[in-house]
């Protein structure tokens, strides 16, 4: 199996599991249940992060697609640049998602301006999400459709050379990309506090903090797609970076489960989590050094470049 | 220049520079300098959030826990950032970049102290407020400049080198 096998593999998921996520958040939307909304909201922030290793496949079975004569070089760009826009939109949906998740923790007002949002951005992803399928489609069974490339709204081969050609471009999202590691460490603080840390204040009084660290996972995903855009040879080469990938999905999980489960957020001033609460937090912690390890040995431990 | 040059090629600045281990080697003295700067401007970040008023909630005083983070990141990166700064030394003395970074760090756990000794009071003063925001400042700044010692002057390779 090589890794355009595995792009196969995966790339139904995504769509699949976020046609289900919204089906049930429009049921619950328009049916009021919030058990069920709950639920949609998990599947989709889930989505959102599994999202990051089919598109980074995609890139790697592009580079073993094109010295294939049979398949075309126009369909794979168009379908790279529809997915570049439903991954841009998925991501979108899935920060929406988890903000309503902590919102409904936070007993906040603005929830609903959320959730009308999150409708909005779903039903978009969704279409985008299809069309990127569909083209993918064509690239193995162009019998299916005559659409050819036309010129796309994120254009993935312009956005790489201004990544790589623009002086400083790559000095930039570097430093913002360590702005937003540090942003990240708040998990770590959050982590800390089910561990025993700071016992005498509430989990959800320092849970509110935790969209600053969402901002920063923002920074660097943004920054992130744009360094594998402008050089992804760097990255579909090495295994480091998918150790990266993996480990950015569990650390991800961790963060979910500080903002879902009942058992941190009901740790009140003075309280000891439970042991599986406090087994979590240590593995979220190690998850999340664990990014920044394969991230800063990625240019040392992959050879292949 | 001729100290700087000694220094680079003393037993520790050739360790550094030619050990082709991972981990005791330069790649992994990057490691450990990267994990304290997260323990360093991710705790201060933290604190002065806090201070500055979001999780109005948690007990300001509490923060006080977590300022042994920043000593942990401060040893951690003055140790690895010493070592980092014997192998390089001939480019980055003579790197502009490297003198904001010193500065800025100086100045970012000057408002450290600050902070711990008067800033994580209830009710909160108002100069502590001022310092968190330039604590939170400092340390933006000293990121970046230490991100751009990598970009500019001598130490400049741009090109096919660009992971780093």
């Amino acid at each position: 199996m090589n890794l355009a096998h595995l792009h196969l593999l995966l790339n139904h998921f995504p769509t699949v599991g976020f046609a289900i996520g919204m089906g049930m958040f429009l049921v619950a939307f328009f049916g009021k249940s919030e058990d069920l909304q709950q639920s949609s909201l998990i599947i989709l922030v889930l989505i959102t992060l599994m999202t990051f290793p089919i598109y980074v496949t995609g890139s790697a079975a592009q580079r073993m697609l094109t010295d294939d004569s049979d398949v075309s070089g126009e369909l794979i760009t168009a379908h790279q640049d529809a997915a570049l826009l439903a991954f841009t939109f998925l991501q979108l949906t899935g920060f929406a998602a988890w903000f309503a998740l902590w919102q409904s923790s936070q007993a906040t007002k603005h929830r609903r301006w959320t959730l009308f949002a999150l409708l909005g951005l779903s039903i978009t992803t969704f279409v985008l999400m299809a069309r990127t399928g569909y083209m993918g489609g064509e690239i193995r069974h162009p019998e299916i459709g005559t659409e050819a490339a036309a010129g796309a709204w994120l254009n993935t081969a312009s956005i790489a050379s201004a990544v790589i050609e623009y002086r400083w471009a790559w000095a930039i999202l570097e430093t913002l990309h360590f702005i937003g590691l540090v942003m990240l460490f708040i998990v770590v603080v959050v982590n800390l506090r089910v561990l025993g840390i700071m016992k005498q204040v509430s989990f959800p009084a320092l849970h509110r903090l935790l969209p600053w660290a969402i901002i920063g996972f923002a920074i660097n995903s943004i920054t992130g797609m744009l360094f594998f855009i402008g050089a992804a040879d760097q990255y579909t080469l090495n295994p480091a970076f998918y150790w990266k990938m993996l480990f950015i999905l569990l650390a991800g999980v961790n963060v979910l489960y500080l903002t879902v489960s009942d058992e941190p957020a009901t740790l009140a001033a003075g309280d000891n989590a439970c042991l599986r609460a406090k087994v979590i937090a240590a593995s979220g912690i190690f998850l999340w050094f664990g990014v920044l390890f394969w991230g800063r040995l990625l240019p040392f431990l992959g050879l292949q470049f | 220049m001729d100290l700087l040059l000694r220094l680079e090629q003393s037993g520790l600045g050739t360790w550094v520079n030619g050990s082709t281990s991972t981990f005791l080697g330069y790649p992994g003295i990057l490691l450990v300098h990267t994990i304290g700067m997260t323990l360093l401007a991710g705790t201060s970040t933290v604190i002065g959030l806090r201070i500055i008023g979001f999780a109005p909630q948690v007990p300001v005083g509490e923060m006080r826990k977590l300022v042994p983070l920043i000593w942990t990141g401060l040893v951690l990166s003055s140790v690895s950032g010493t070592l980092l700064l014997i192998a390089k030394a001939t480019t980055m003395i003579v790197n502009p970049a490297f003198y904001v970074k010193m500065v800025a760090i100086a100045l970012a756990v000057t408002t450290v102290f600050g902070i711990k000794n008067c800033g994580c009071r209830d009710p909160i003063p108002r100069n502590g407020r001022l310092l968190a925001v330039a604590c939170i400042g400092l340390w933006l700044v000293a990121i970046t400049a230490g991100r751009m010692m990598a970009y500019i002057g001598e130490a400049e390779h741009f090109g096919m080198l660009i992971l780093k």
